[in-house]
Order: C-alpha cells, then structure tokens, then sequence
C-alpha cells in the first residue's frame, strides 16, 4: 500500500525520533561505562584511604559534573564530612541540608533529590544545592559512609546515575577498608620497628601509647600495668585529665579484663552508660582494649578511645591486636636484652674479677683473647697478646711441655711453667689447656700464677724435713736421703753416726726448757762444723741427732768422725750464765751401696744399737757397731722379753754353790744363783739376763722368787742331821733394794719358809746408791736378824764410807783378786796378794767376816790361808748345781762327816785337805 | 558596577623588545592615563621572549603580566598569523581586582603546580569584600603534560564557585617548545594563572561545533596513538563507513569558495561532552593513527563539523559570555583545531567573534588546548571555543 509523502515524512520524523532516542541511550549508555571504567580505575588503584577519598571524589566531581562532592557519615543525628571536593582549600566542608530530607542522611539508604521548581535552592559553600544524590557505601548503615554529589545546575541525577554509583558503593568501600588495612599495617611495621629501640619498660610503654593512637587513628590512647590483680595508669597519650583520675583500679573492675584474660581484644563502639565516669564519656564513646600478654597472662591492657561512636574499623581493631603482640614482643626482647646485659655484666664482673690468666689462642699458638687480669696479674695489655704468639712468652725450659700440651688439644692438659711478665720477670705459673668452645680449634689456656703456692710448698717440704729449732734436716729426710745414699751408684760406703747428748735431760730439768733449746741449737752448730757439706747432719728429736755420710770408707773413718764430735762437745756451752758440760754418746755403722747392699732400716738399727752401747759403756764414748754388738743387741732385746715371761715359763731354776770352809772343806752354806734356761738359745749368763732383768723391773718378781727358793732349801737343808747350822746367801739387785715393800717382802718369806733370819745372807753390791730409804730398808732387816754381805768388793769405785754406812757384816772378795793369789809367777800377784791382805785388814778392822770367791786351785785356797782367809767358795769345792743335785751332796757330805766323827773324833785340818 | 578600561595594541616588529614596547605604547593610548591593572601578553615564539617581554613592562611598568606564546592571536577583528608578532592587552581594574601567579614543574608536579598558581594569584589579586566572586584565567604550558591535574589543582584550592577559563600555550605549530609569562619571567613547563575577583558573577562560556554522525562504539583494541579495532572491527573500516576518506566532502560556501568537511573521532566524556581527536586512516586498511592517546575502552562517535558549523558556535559563546551587556573585553581562547578545519577562513571567525562581541574588545589566542570549567572538577577541551568577558 502506498503512503502518503505526509505519512512518509512523519514516519520518517519518527524514525528520526527514535534513532535519536537509540542514539542518546546508547550514548548514556557508552557514556556511563566510561564512568564506570574511570571509577572502578580509580577505586582499584592502592591508595590510603584519605587519598583515595579524595581522588574518587574528583573522579566524581569530573565524571558527573557535581560541583560538590562528599563522602559523609552520619552518626548519632549528626553528619561528618570525611572528604568532600569543591570547597577549596579555604572553608570547611558541610554537608548540604536537604530542606524536607533531613532524614536523608541517618536513613542510610540510596536517593536522590532535586529542587523543586519555584525554591530557592539551598546554598553550602556558595554554592547552589539544585540536584542532589546520595548513595551509602553500606545500605542502611549510615556510620559505614555515603557518597554525596551536589549540582548547581543542569540535568538532575537520573536513577541510572544513582544506579551506576550503586553499583560501585560496596567496592569503594572495601577499597576504603583496604587502605586503611595498608596503612594500619604500614603503621604497625614502623611501629614494631621502633618499639624494639627500647630495652625499659617505661620507654617502650610511653612510645606504645603515641604509636597506638596513630595505628588506629585514635583520639586518645593509654597503657595500664597490671600486676597482682591491680591496674595502674603507666603511660597516655592525650588522655583527658579526667580519665587520669580513675586509675588505679582493680583488675576485677575493668570491663576488658575478661577478653584480655582469654587474650582476646575488647572492642566496644558505642560506650553507652558503663563504667565510665560521665566526663571520660565525652570524649571515649568507641573504646579498643588489647592486652599484651607474657607467657599467656596479660602484664598490661592498651587502651585507644575516639570521642565518635564506632571510629575504629575493624582494620583499626586487627592492627591494635596486632600491635599489643609488637608491644609484648617488645617487652621479651626488653626482658631478654636486660637479662643478657645483666648475664653480660655479671659475666664481665667475672672475668674482671678472676684471678686467672685466660687466654684464647687459635690452631696456631696465636692469642685471639686475653682477659683483663692479664694487665692486672702480670703487666700485659690484653690488647697487647692479641695476635702475638702465646708460646714465645713461655721459658725456654719448659716450652716443650708447654707446647706438647697444646698440641694434645683438644685433650685437656695442666702444665707448671714459668710466664715471662710485662716487666720482664719470670713468673711461675700453673695452665689448664682446654678446647675453647666454637667451631674453630682454639684453645683455653686458664693460667694462675703458684709462686706463691711453690714457696708455701716449699716452705712445707722444709718444715716436713726439717726440724724447726735447729734447722737441721729432720728424721724423714734423714731417712730418705740415707736410702737414697744406699741407692746410688757411688764409689764407697754410706756411714752412719748416731749422736745422743748424755745427761740432757738433768739441764732441761735444772735449767729450763729454754736453755734446753739454746743448748741444742748450739749442739747443732758444733756438730754442722764437724761434717762436711754433702754429708746430711739431722735432729731426731729429743737429744739424738744422727749424721749420715755420704760416702766413707770404713769404721775407722767413721769412727774418726766421731772421735772429732767428741771433741767438739768437750768444751763447755754457755746456757744464760751458767757454762755446763755436755757429753755425747756415739753410735756408728757403716752401710754398703748396691742393690745387694743393706737396707736403711738396718743401719738406723745398728747405729741406734751402737750408739746405746756407748752409753751402756760410758758416757761420752764412740761405739761402733759389729755383727757381734748386732747380735748382742737383737739378743739383748730379745732377751730382755724373753725374760718377762721366763719366770711364769718356768725357764728359770736357782742354782746352788757351796760355801766352805777352808779349812777342812767343809760346808757352811750355799749361794742361790739364778740360772735360765733360753728354750731356743741355751742357758744365758746372769752377766746377761741380769742387767736386763733389772732394766725391766723384773729383777724385783725373780728376785723375791729366788728368795723364796732359797729360803725353803735353806729349811730344807736345816732339817738335815747336821745342817741346822747352815746358811743361804741370795744376791739382791740395787732395783730390788729401791722397792718401798723389800724388807717386807724378806722377812715374809723368811716367816713363811720358817727360817730363821741369821742364816738368811743378802748380798748387795757396792754400786747401789746409799739412800736413806736404803739405810732404813737394810737397817729393818738387820734388826729383823737377816745379815748383809757386800758383794764384789774392791772391784769398783769402792767407798769405805760404805762400810760404815751400811749394816753389813761380810766382805765378799772378788775372783779377780782371788786369782791372781796362789801363782807367784803371775803379773799382779804381788798386787793382789797386797790386796786381799788389805780387804782382810779392813774386814778384821770392821768386824766383819771375809769370803773368798772364785777358789779354783789349792795353792789359792793355801794362799787365803794363809793370809787369814777362812771362808770361800769356788770350782775348787763345788760348782753351782740345782737344788736337787745340792742337797743330795749336801746330804752325803753330811753322812760322811757323821760316819767321821763317829769313826774318828779329831781330824786334823791336813786331813780334810788330802779327801 | 565601575567599568575597566582595556586597550590593546599589537605590533609585528622583528625586534622583540621593540615589539614589545610598541604593543604595549599602543595599549597604553587607549587607557587614557589610567595605569593598568593587569597586562596580557600574547606573542609568537619568534621572539627573544624576555626581551619582549622586558619592552612591554617598559611601558606597563610593574603592572602584574601574565601571557602566552601562542599558535596566532587575535584582538579587536584584528587577526596576527602564527609566527608574525605580539598583541597587548592592558586593563585598568574597575571594579575588578587581579593577582597574577605562577608555578612550574608542570611535568612533574601538575596538581602542586595548579594549587601553588591559584594560591599566589588570589593572594596577589588581595580580594575584598567588595570581590565576592572570583574566576580564574589559566594559561599552561601547552606541550607540558596533564592539563586536566593541573586544573584539578586548581580546582581544589579555588572550589566550586570559581569557574576556570583559559587555554594551553601554542608555538605556531612548531609543537616543540611553549612558555607562559608572568611578569617579567618566561616559563616554560610551567603555568600562569590570573585571579579575577569581581562584584559580580562571572561566567565561562563554551562550545566546539562539532556533531556525532556514528552510533557511539567502543575503542575495542589500542596501541599508544594506533587504535586497531572500534567495535571489534577494524578501525579504519568502521571509520571509513562514516567518514570521507578521500579528501573530503566539498561544500560549498554561499560566497563560492570552497568549504570541506572534517572528520574527526570524538571521545565520549563521562560528563557527555565529546573530546575531539584528529585521527588520520592509514592507506591500506592498517590502523587510525591518533593524535594523542586515548584513554581505555574509549566510547568514541566519528564526529564531523564544517567550517559552518564552526562558525556558528562563535555566536553563541559570545552571547553566553555577555552576561550583561556591559562587559568592555571577551577573552577568547580558540583551538587550532578549528583553525585547521577552518582552512584559512579563520580571519573570518575572527571577524565574527568582534562582530558578536559588540562593544566589547575581543583579544585571544589559537591554543593548544582550552580551559573551560564551570561544574565539577573536569574542564579540558579540544577543539573547542571558550571565553570569558569582563
């Protein structure tokens, strides 16, 4: 169907129309995306969120002509710009008030507004308010923000405006949100950064407020310290006065103190009523509590507040948490540091302080640390040994050992050397050599200075050697250098000298023990001038001395040696003063060398032996020592404790010697001699046993039982026909005669055995010590009836004084004497010829009887005869036999007599003579 | 209102200090003894600036100056070809007060530039109460970088309510160098702004003439200056379905002469104006080689505009910027977009903007690019006429 030019030229018109509608909507369209791809450009774009605000406000502001753009917030009725473009850098922004919407902001939802035509548009910042739109980033949530765009002018926003900016709301928001994460964390890495700076707490802790208010953009913030339970205020920055006030509180009160005892944050944003005191709501209404933890428990809560409710977004709330771990890091890394510095410190009073020499050397001797008291303890700067080879300050002598100790590392060795110090001396030093701990092979070298440990060790060994009043080498040194003589491989022998000081003990007694000192320490002078210096002269203790030579070549030499000490002590000491005489008895011996020699133990044996036969043989004798003074002295002191028991052993017997008369032989009594048997040596002369008898005290148990014995043969011979005339004589040691209880004991056993006491001779000899007590003992005996001889007279020292002195009424005559009689050819004869007449003179004059001892041929018992001697006894007649054997004879001896009287009453002495 | 005084003078001397005096001297003339308020230097890069500059401020004195080098500059109907000489503007204030700033580093800072500019021309301007409302004349560095941060700069330290006018310095096509004045100083990589304070609002008029003749399509694949495909087509075929690829379509003038259309590729703003970019098609079908980079995803329209529709836009600026009749100078900043698509009928444009003028003197200056903001923060247009009347 045809159309009309008319119906043509509307269509056309309104195909016109509508391509003109298609081409303005796919222009709005294109127009609108290009928008979109400039926003979402600048959304996407990382930016902190102050900047971001502002470039997508000017993005807005470009894109959609708006003269005023804002992004606002509306809380409590109240709206805050947070950015806004178009005011210029002059007045402050406001938001516009839209008149008939004032709810628009608070309701948080999307709208737009326009004004209608007639009114008078509103005016902020000069300019007009003609179109508005508003769009919230979070829809009904006012506080999240809204994006604000303001026309003075032209088209107003059309819902597909509001639409487009809808749809980028939600994404500028997590952009918004995003930036403020980047800077929270951007923020929080400085922070953490400088946190770390402090090493105190009050520090740290005042820093951590400024940096927490800044993290979360806060208006104020604090930190509290919690401590048993109670919170006190330690650091705020910008705090309001009034909030100062309230602490310290109770941990109890704290309405953050459950969350923060669970570790957990204490958000509030939006503090209503509570525990907040009235003013410090005014400026705390969105309040953040973190708490910074130490090994799980909360030692302080930070607090950050804002005067606006909800200020602190959840990035704030993430970075805050965040910071209190920095915070509390901080405070262990404070913690550990302090303790570090603390351990450092007492690590450097330590090494300060030690004594000891440390040094640390590597692989090649070379020091790489000197402690500090190297400069104190011996002048060197540890500066100084560093680098320096440790082993060049070692004495050559005892480098060897040094080094070989170092080379041993990493086994630990000690080492003594000698340390050249600073000022060029050499030191002794005592090092511990050590692996030094680390990778590279070093070693410790801990050394301490033992000079002073060698001299008081020396000083030790001299005391322990020597004796302290003389100086003079002691009895271990004395021993140890004696075997060490023996040892060596020398020519010639080691002698010997044993030295004892006669009579020291009667000046120690009479004098004091302090000249008794000066006396030995001059004896020890004069004997140091009488050896030569490698022999060893040493003190024993007491008055003994001993002098070891080093190499001698006999006896003789030795006993030259101590024929020159006998020398030396002959003169005179001077003690204060007094000048007194000091004998010494010397004992020598000499010992052979060699492995096959004597033993040291031996020769202080046989010197000590040597030397106590001195004594025995006098004072101030030399005595060397011979295998038979040896055995004599084993045999001795055996004996002598042999002796102890020989009695109870039954060892010993009495034997008995007839007494006689010299004229017709006839017997007039007997003498008891003791006699013992050795079970292993035989029998033992009295000469022997005897003085050992006495030295021990024993004499006193033998001597009453030999008195016993003789006593009941002495009753037994009475019994005989003939025998009621009889006598005994016992010898009687000067022990015996000391005894208190002697008399008594004699006149008891005489009782007991029922003898009568004038038959019952005691013989005495002369050396016993005339003494009161003896006077009186010899004198109750006498009256008691018992008679006395004296024995061996004129052998010794006789003192006739004696004679008068004791109540003696016989002489006995020595042998020695009675031998020399009978043989006119022999050397003394004339002497004792002349000596038995003067003892029978002396006898005649004092009243007292004489017998004759040792009669072994007639021409003595003639002798005696004629010189008036009468009595005797010996070989001649009889020789000393058991009782047993005594009375048998005694008994025949009396038959006979009888048989002769019986048979013919009167012999002639002549007859006697030839039986 | 008190009216200013304006006078202008012009001079082509080879001399440039002599140039520069000579323009000024005849500016001068016309203050009638009133010593200026502002001077307005418009010169071609032919000229040792400075010394021109120095020959002018011999006369104006320490008057505050700002200026431009520029790609050809008008006043009155009088048209100076690019690369011949140097026009004067001098205004005695009336009731205006101006401050003249400056800042450069526009390369590197274009946003600090713009606020340090603004910040110093309303200081020197010293307005008072009797200067409530202010516009600012922004002159840039027209090869210096982003023209529109610098605006932004601008437009946060000024606001909303001072509308910006102005244009980018031109270096008579020579694109190599361009300077701004301020006073005594040439700039160069950096901007002038003037700060007008005034009783009375002041508006900033635009337009570009140019009309969309395609459905708006998108800028699918790009390359720096090549675009390859529009639509997911390409480029050039899309552009040629729309555009005359061959020397263009005659038209002819009522006088006779020959007139041709241009084409051009105009970018949707997201503020819905069209920012024209000259492209040129490559001989075989290859990619549209573009003068300046466009943005991504680009919307783009093939646009056209005739040396008619052109002229015609000139009018209605003119009236748009005489608010109220009483105005005594329209500043007039002109692209050279225009000037190409004019061909050599740009004096005629000149003529006719004096014409619409009225009693107004007209001085201006063919730009780089213009400056036009009135709403929002954007404002950088091409091939666009903008002006503003005092």
């Amino acid at each position: 169907m045809s159309t009309s030019p008319e119906q043509r030229l509307a269509e056309v018109a309104l195909l016109r129309q509508q391509v003109a509608a298609a081409t303005t909507a796919a222009s709005e369209a294109f127009r609108d995306s290009a928008r979109l791809v400039r926003l979402l450009e600048v959304i996407g774009e990382p930016a902190p969120p102050g900047l971001l605000v502002d470039r997508v406000l000017g993005v807005l502001s470009e894109t959609f002509s708006a003269d005023l753009t804002y992004l606002v917030r509306a809380v409590d009725g109240t709206v805050e710009v947070v950015g806004a473009c178009g005011f210029g850098d002059s007045g402050s922004a406001a938001a516009p008030a839209v008149p008939g919407r004032e709810a628009l902001y608070g309701e948080g939802q999307p709208a737009t507004w326009a004004c209608p035509a007639g009114q008078e548009p509103p005016v902020v910042g000069g300019v007009p308010v003609v179109a508005l739109l508003h769009v919230p980033l979070a829809e009904g949530d006012p506080g999240a923000g809204a994006l604000v765009l303001t026309r003075s002018g032209g088209a107003a926003f059309t819902p597909g405006e509001l639409h487009l900016l809808r749809s980028v709301a939600s994404r500028l928001r997590s952009s918004l949100e995003d930036g403020q994460r980047r800077v929270a964390v951007e923020r929080l890495a400085r922070a953490g950064h400088r946190l770390t700076r402090h090493l105190h707490l009050q520090p740290l802790l005042e820093e951590a407020v400024g940096l927490l208010r800044e993290v979360t953009d806060a208006g104020w913030a604090a930190a509290v310290l919690v401590e048993d339970g109670l919170a006190s205020l330690a650091a705020q920055d910008r705090m309001p006065p009034q909030g100062v006030l309230t602490w310290p509180r109770r941990t109890e009160e704290l309405t953050a103190w459950p969350a923060a005892l669970r570790g957990d944050v204490h958000h509030d944003p939006d503090l209503a009523a509570g525990a907040l005191p009235p003013a410090l709501r005014l400026t705390a209404r969105s309040l953040l509590c973190v708490p910074v933890l130490h090994e799980g428990v909360p030692v302080a809560l930070l607090y950050a507040a804002h005067a606006r409710p909800a200020a602190f977004s959840p990035a704030a709330v993430e970075a805050a948490a965040l910071f209190a771990g920095y915070v509390g890091a901080a405070l262990v890394n404070a913690h550990l540091y302090r303790a570090l510095a603390g351990s450092e410190t007492r690590l450097r009073v330590v090494t300060d302080a030690i004594t000891d020499l440390v040094a640390v050397v590597d692989a090649g001797g070379t020091v790489t640390y000197a402690s500090p008291s190297y400069a104190r303890q011996v002048a060197h700067e540890p500066a100084d040994l560093v680098g320096t080879d440790l082993a060049a300050l070692v004495h050559p002598e005892d480098l060897g050992r040094f080094l070989a100790g170092l080379r041993a590392a990493p086994l630990a060795s000690t080492c003594e050397h000698r340390l050249l110090d600073g000022q060029g001396r050499w030191v002794w030093v005592e090092s511990g050599l050590g692996p030094a701990p680390g990778a590279a092979a070093g070693v410790v070298v801990s050394s301490r200075l033992v000079g002073e440990r060698r001299r008081l060790e020396d000083e030790l060994r001299q005391r322990a050697t020597h004796d302290s009043l003389t100086g003079l080498a002691n009895r271990d040194l004395a021993r140890q250098v004696l075997e060490s003589s023996l040892r060596a491989q020398r020519p010639g022998m080691v002698g010997l000298l044993f030295c004892d000081l006669d009579e020291f003990k009667s000046v120690n007694d009479r004098l004091g023990h302090e000249a008794g000192d000066d006396l030995l320490r001059q004896v020890a002078r004069r004997l140091r001038a009488c050896v030569r210096p490698e022999d060893l002269l040493a003190r024993l203790g007491g008055d003994e001395f001993v002098i070891v030579l080093g190499g001698t070549t006999g006896l003789d030499a030795v006993t030259a040696v101590g024929d020159r000490v006998q020398e030396a002590m002959s003169a005179p000491f001077a003690l204060g003063r007094e000048r007194v005489r000091v004998g010494v008895s010397i004992g020598g011996v000499v010992g052979r060398r060699g492995p096959h020699g004597d033993h040291a133990t031996d020769l202080l044996r046989d010197a000590d032996a040597a030397m106590y036969e001195a004594k025995r043989g006098g004072r101030g004798r030399v005595e060397v020592f011979d295998g038979a003074a040896a055995r004599r002295s084993v045999e001795r002191l055996t004996l002598r404790s042999d002796l102890l028991s020989a009695l109870e052993r039954g060892q010993l017997e009495v034997h008995y010697q007839a007494i006689v008369d010299l004229t017709d032989g006839a017997t007039t009594g007997f003498e008891a001699l003791l006699r013992w048997h050795h079970p292993d040596l035989g029998p033992v002369s009295p000469v022997v046993f005897v003085p050992l008898a006495e030295e021990t005290g024993a004499i006193t148990e033998i001597g009453a039982w030999v008195l016993e014995q003789a006593c009941t043969e002495l009753a037994a011979w009475q019994r005989m026909p003939g025998g009621e005339r009889l006598s005994v004589s016992v010898n009687v040691s000067p022990v015996q005669l000391e005894e208190p209880t002697f008399a008594e004991r004699v006149l008891d056993v005489v009782a007991r055995t029922g003898v009568s006491p004038r038959e019952v001779w005691l013989e005495v000899t002369e050396g016993v010590a005339v003494t009161e007590h003896l006077l009186g003992q010899l004198h109750g005996l006498r009256r008691a009836g018992v008679r006395l001889a004296l024995d061996d007279f004129g052998t010794s020292y006789s003192n006739l004084g004696y004679l008068k002195a004791l109540p003696v009424e016989r002489l006995k005559v020595d042998r020695s004497f009675v031998a020399g009689l009978g043989d006119e050819s022999g050397a003394g004869h004339g002497v004792d010829v002349g000596i038995v007449r003067a003892v029978l003179a002396i006898a005649d004059a004092a009243g007292l009887s004489v017998v004759a001892e040792g009669i072994e041929t007639a021409a003595q018992q003639h002798a005696l005869l004629e010189l008036g001697c009468l009595v005797g006894q010996g070989f001649l007649f009889a020789r000393p036999v058991p009782a047993g054997q005594a009375r048998r004879t005694l008994a025949d001896q009396l038959e006979r007599r009888r048989e002769r009287l019986t048979a013919s009453p009167a012999a002639s002495p002549g007859a006697v003579l030839a039986r | 209102m008190r009216k200013i005084r304006s006078g202008t003078g012009t001079s082509t001397l080879d001399d440039a200090a002599g140039a520069g005096e000579a323009a000024a001297r005849a500016a001068t003339a016309c203050l009638e003894g009133e010593a200026p308020a502002l001077v307005l230097v418009l010169a071609s890069v032919r000229y040792d600036l400075p010394a021109l500059l120095a020959g002018v401020r011999s006369v104006t004195g320490t008057a505050p100056l700002a200026g431009a080098t520029t790609a050809g500059h008008f006043t009155g109907a009088e048209l100076t070809e690019p690369g011949t000489g140097v026009a004067v503007l001098l205004l005695s204030g009336g009731a205006y007060r101006f401050g003249v700033g400056s800042a450069s580093g526009m390369a590197e800072r274009p946003a600090e530039v713009g606020a340090e500019l603004t910040r110093a021309a309303r200081a020197a301007a010293g307005a008072g109460e009797d200067q409530p409302h202010a516009a600012l004349l922004l002159l840039t560095d027209g090869l210096g970088g982003d023209q529109q941060a610098v605006l932004t700069g601008v437009h946060r330290t000024a606001g909303a309510t001072v509308p910006v006018v102005g244009g980018a310095a031109g270096d008579d096509r020579r694109m190599q160098a361009t300077s701004v004045f301020h006073d005594d100083q040439v700039i160069t990589g950096g901007a002038v702004g003037v700060w007008i304070a005034s009783p009375r609002p002041l508006t900033v008029a635009s337009a570009h003439g140019w009309t969309p003749i395609s459905l708006p399509q998108m800028v699918t694949r790009s390359e720096g200056l090549l675009i390859h495909e529009i639509g997911g087509r390409p480029a050039t075929a899309v552009y040629g379905e729309h555009a005359d690829l061959s020397a263009g379509e005659q038209l002819r003038r009522a006088d006779g002469r020959l007139w041709q259309a241009s084409y051009a590729l105009g970018v949707i703003e997201p503020d819905g104006s069209h920012l024209v970019r000259g492209v040129f098609p490559s001989a075989d079908g290859g990619p549209l080689t573009s003068f300046t980079p466009l943005p991504p995803f680009s919307a783009v329209q093939v646009v056209t505009a005739t040396p008619q529709s052109l002229l015609d836009v000139v009018d209605d600026v003119a009236s748009r910027a005489l608010v109220h009749g009483d105005e005594q100078v329209l500043l007039v900043f002109d692209c050279i977009a225009r000037m190409d698509v004019l061909a050599g009928d740009h004096p005629e444009e000149v003529q006719r903007l004096q014409a619409a003028a009225g009693g107004a003197t007209t001085f201006g200056f063919y730009t780089y690019g213009e400056f036009a903001r009135t709403r929002g923060l954007g404002g950088v247009h091409n091939a666009t006429l903008t002006a503003i009347a005092l």
